[in-house]
């Protein structure tokens, strides 16, 4: 009987293993359910039409990031409906076909893979997270099929290839500009808290040379795994410095459970910078984050404003991100180079859209990509949380 | 210091509650429920729900997501593992390795893949002695201690409590004396799911109920079970509290400076790797478990 156990005990450990293999991606990687199972909130067809020019979105409708993606997707409704009301492209309607990254790689990539074999998309925009962007967009290039990044800023982006572009500025000047903005504000020693992931090495990287060239102090570096239910220890870590700003981006509700247990550690006592701050505190709770200042996209160009009456006019409420604004901007972009090539072949539109994106002006302001396709100028602006609403930090 | 001793005992708590049912549930059905461990995000999804749908209190919710898992683990026992268990233990093992996947992809598709936090206010946590203890802190390591002592209160002194101990040690026997085997099974499977469910509340409340939850779980449970000995509950109590004890002290220890060198901490995304030593280092050295209780069983 003790072999039997033996044996038992031996094959419950492999087990073990075996599951964690297959769930080591995290996220949602445990992704079962097939996308027509999706809650889809605004009711927008999912499907290929007949007769239009069908373009592709991967963005994070569920998962950790779903608030944003669900803005995002709003960004891309109203583009289109304005696009469809001048008569669309190349004489027929315009339609995106939106599909669930569930805020994970492997799913982004199976939506993606989706969008170019069933929908033949020449074009797919997306996603959120960079560490989703920079698998599609690598994806996307070896298929030969346009990529647009509306929202993800590692400085990687800029090396996928000649068929992605991005309608946001990356994060090789967002980096900068935070460790100015904290800098700025007497803060001379700061704690730092990213996502492990490209996006989380990239701004970390930028911010470090900045920061510490300007005589700032980086008290600690803490890169978190994605997904958890758990940041005590990395917040432990995080204080032991005595830094005088904690300096933080994370996804919505990974930043609510930081902010929390943050609050309930007494570490909100000090001064908290949030880097991409409507992205940290648009899932939070709102005592959680009273107070905090941080850094954003400034959403809004001179161009804007009908973009801004539309949304308000469509949804009845103000931006619920600062992030719509860059999937509109992509979508017009697309449809702009698309009309241009005159036709609706990949190559064509790519080589378009690197001519009409050299002077281009965007709900979000001017938009003027450099040889690799990226938005060479973002405006950024200053932020703070006050009941609720990001206002303008003085 | 201090710090240290909270969290492992939180830690400790939750991983009890969830490694008892497992050990339980192994010794009397002879064979090792990897969906057990899933029973707890159940659990907290289930007392969510109730919550949310019928516009519970948090209390009556909780118990209902509880009771419920309870009998879920009893209905998946009977219809399901029952059968499979006869065959041989390794098949009910792989059975329930499927089921555990089939329950993630079950609230994966209710409930979303984001983690939610239970209805809890939000409060600064207490601090003494250079520590911080949250409320919630205080009321799980309360409520887990209560349950655990009735547990073993229960198993030890009542006369159910002594069938269970009879069918773990020889189920043949006990049935040939005229104990009920498959009624105290079903009781067994009851309990055990049931606090695991509640474990799982008590680590929502702590944090949040995540889809990871059980998967996260899985290695420090087992690890628990198989140090304390297969079929010792007591034991994989004890397990427990020296796996959270070690897991927290090691991310604590500076070994940069005990070296003389700059300050160096274990990375935190290694305190994963720990119920994973422990338990590699246990198969090897002492498969029966550290305790040694194992080997009175037949």
């Amino acid at each position: 009987m003790r072999d039997l156990k033996r044996t038992a005990t031996a094959a419950l450990g492999t087990a073990a293993l075996a599951t964690l293999a297959a769930c080591g991606g995290g996220g949602g990687s445990a992704s079962v359910g097939d996308d027509e199972s999706s809650p889809t909130a605004s009711g927008e067809s999912k499907e290929s039409k007949q007769g239009a020019v069908n373009l592709g979105a991967v963005l994070p409708l569920t998962g950790a990031s779903a608030t944003i993606g669900e803005d995002q997707r709003r960004g891309i409704d109203l583009a289109v409906e304005q696009i469809n009301e001048n008569g669309g492209v190349l004489g027929k309607d315009l339609n995106v076909v939106v599909e669930d990254s569930q805020g994970a790689a492997a799913s982004a990539l199976d939506a993606a893979r989706k969008l170019v074999s069933v929908d033949n998309a020449p074009v797919v925009i997306g996603e959120y997270s960079s560490g989703n962007t920079v698998p599609l967009g690598q994806f996307l290039q070896r298929q030969g099929i346009v990529h647009i990044n509306p929202g993800s800023s590692s400085p990687e982006i800029a090396d996928i290839g000649d068929m992605s572009f991005s309608t946001i500025g990356l994060d090789t000047i967002a980096g900068q500009f935070t460790a100015d903005a904290v800098y700025e504000r007497g803060y001379e020693t700061a704690a730092f808290l990213v996502p492990n992931n490209s996006y989380g090495e990239g701004v970390l990287k930028t911010f470090k040379q900045q920061y510490e060239e300007i005589g700032g102090e980086i008290t600690s570096e803490i890169l978190y795994t994605e997904g958890q239910s758990d940041y005590r220890s990395e917040l432990q870590r995080l204080a032991e410095g005595d830094p005088a700003v904690f300096v933080y981006s994370a996804y919505g509700q990974e930043s609510a459970i930081i902010n929390k247990q943050a609050f309930e550690m007494g570490l909100s006592d000090k001064p908290w910078f949030g880097i991409y701050l409507s992205m940290t505190t648009s899932d939070s709770d709102q005592a959680t984050v009273e107070g905090q200042i941080g850094m954003d996209v400034n959403y809004i160009g001179p161009d804007g404003q009908s973009y801004e009456e539309a949304y308000k006019e469509e949804y009845g409420e103000d931006f619920a991100s600062t992030f719509s604004g860059y999937t509109y901007d992509a979508v017009m972009l697309a449809a702009e180079s698309i009309e241009m090539a005159g036709s609706a072949e990949p190559e064509e539109v790519a080589k378009a859209m690197a001519e009409v994106g050299k002077d281009f002006s965007g709900a979000t302001g001017e938009i003027s990509l450099d040889e690799d396709g990226q938005r060479t100028d973002q405006p950024y602006a200053v932020l703070e949380y006050q009941g609720g609403d990001l206002v303008p930090a003085p | 210091m201090f710090q240290v001793l909270i969290d492992s005992a939180v830690r400790a708590s939750e991983l009890s509650l969830v490694a008892i049912g497992l050990s339980l549930t192994w010794g009397v059905a002879k064979f090792a429920n990897i969906a057990h461990v899933q029973y707890a995000p159940l659990g907290a999804y289930l007392a969510l729900l109730f919550v949310n749908m019928f516009a519970l209190g948090l209390v009556v919710g909780a118990i209902m997501g509880i009771l419920a898992t309870g009998l879920i683990g009893v209905l998946l026992y009977r219809a399901f593992f029952r059968r499979l268990v006869r065959a041989s233990s390794a098949t009910a093992l792989i059975g329930s390795l499927a089921i555990s996947i089939v329950i993630t992809a079950g609230i994966q598709t209710a409930a979303g893949p984001s983690p939610r936090p239970l209805p809890l206010p939000i409060l600064p946590g207490i601090a003494f002695g250079g520590a911080i203890i949250t409320r919630t802190q205080l009321i799980v390591i309360a409520i887990a201690t209560t349950v655990i002592i009735m547990f073993f209160a229960g198993l030890m002194l009542t006369k159910v409590g002594r069938s269970i101990r009879c069918v773990m040690a020889n189920a043949d026997l006990a049935e040939a004396s005229g104990i009920d085997t498959a009624r105290i099974k079903t009781h067994v499977f009851f309990v055990s799911g049931g606090m695991a469910a509640l474990g799982g509340v008590l680590l929502a409340m702590d944090t949040t109920v995540s889809l990871e939850m059980g998967t996260v779980l899985l290695l420090p449970v087992v690890a628990a079970v198989i140090m304390g000995g297969v079929g010792s509950p007591l034991g994989s109590v004890a397990a427990a509290a020296i796996l959270a004890v070690v897991e927290n002290l090691i991310l604590d220890i500076d070994f940069g400076s005990l070296l003389g060198g700059e300050t160096t901490y274990v990375p935190l995304n290694y305190s994963a790797a720990i119920g994973f030593v422990a338990l590699i280092l246990v198969m090897l050295l002492k498969p029966q478990g550290i305790f040694g209780f194992g080997g009175r069983r037949a």
